[in-house]
């Protein structure tokens, strides 16, 4: 079965506190994985977890907008309604922003890319296996005009853009033949960009036969 | 199809929480709502931050002052098993 993209949520709020939680449903289907993003300026993100399953870490960094930028997934989460719950570091009291994509037929998160100087347009570059898709999310001063192009030169829908003191804004691509591709993203002020490849279930064919066990 | 999550937010046993309450489809009413929230609460943590992360200021304050806080921050594709209802009226919200 091909690699789908199913439900999506994005969550932006004042946490007020060390953690909260918001609700996503993750679709029924075989091989579900969940890919969570977290945006939360001058803080880090030390956990998520889904129907209080804890996530794995993918990516945790630091950007130069002052601000924790992680991935997580989440492999056969439960499905249907379920808590999201971000853990950070510390109290916050900036907006935080946080998306959820669920999938089928997805093994997981593969090649991940970020580029952290800020510059016009920005652009970074991901090695991908057949059939992958691309999850391009941007970090900037504004968001005004905001678009991602997942390669380059092909707009994706900006599925999020959320004011987190900077802002934050994203997409992703359909499935993409392999190979190296650049994502770029803009607005009207520098930004950074980091690319998340959602890699499709590889099938094993059976052949039937005869097998001749000997002991 | 995009549905805006309603979300309360206020104070339970000296403890913030936030609760959904309601979805909302119509863009404009969320608008409406996130304006109150970003012209009253969203202002107030803004201009006391520094308080507030240094520990001087509590977030109760806001809540025992003005009351409870609704947002309609929360956007998703699917609200089945939430047990939400669509809110129309958004006259108690705004």
């Amino acid at each position: 079965m091909a690699l789908t993209k199913g439900n999506f949520t994005s969550d932006v709020r004042i946490p007020a506190a060390s953690s909260y939680s918001f609700s996503h449903n993750q679709n029924t289907g075989s091989n579900g994985c969940l890919i969570v993003i977290v945006a939360c300026p001058a803080v880090s993100t030390t956990g998520v977890s889904y129907g209080g399953q804890a996530m794995t870490n993918v990516r945790n960094n630091s950007t130069s907008y002052s601000t924790g930028w992680s991935v997580w997934r989440l492999l056969n989460p439960p499905t249907g309604a379920n808590t999201v719950l971000v853990t950070l570091n510390t109290a916050s009291f900036n907006s935080t922003s946080a998306v959820c994509y669920s999938f089928t037929d997805c093994s997981g998160v593969g090649n991940t890319n970020f580029n952290n100087t800020q510059a016009s347009n920005q652009t970074t570059s991901v090695t991908i296996s057949n059939n992958s898709m691309v999850i391009g999310a941007c970090i900037g001063g504004n968001s005004t005009s905001a678009f991602i192009e997942i390669p380059d030169n092909t707009l994706r829908t900006v599925d999020w853009n959320h004011n987190i003191n900077n802002f934050t804004w994203g997409g992703i691509s359909p499935s993409l033949s392999a190979g190296s591709i650049t994502i770029q993203g803009g607005a009207t002020a520098t930004n950074i960009i980091i690319a998340v490849e959602v890699t499709e279930v590889v099938t094993v064919n059976s052949t039937n036969g005869w097998f001749l066990i000997m002991n | 199809m995009m549905y805006y999550i309603l979300n309360k937010t206020h104070i339970v046993n000296n403890e913030l929480v936030y609760e959904p309450v309601g979805y909302l489809t119509n863009m404009d009413n969320t608008l409406l709502i996130n304006y109150k929230y970003e012209t009253t609460y969203l202002l107030w943590v803004n201009n006391n931050k520094t308080d507030l992360e240094n520990g001087s200021l509590q977030i109760n304050n806001y809540f025992n002052s003005f009351g409870t806080v609704y947002d309609c921050n929360t956007e998703t594709t699917e609200i089945n098993g939430m047990s939400l209802s669509e809110i129309t009226d958004i006259t108690p919200y705004i």
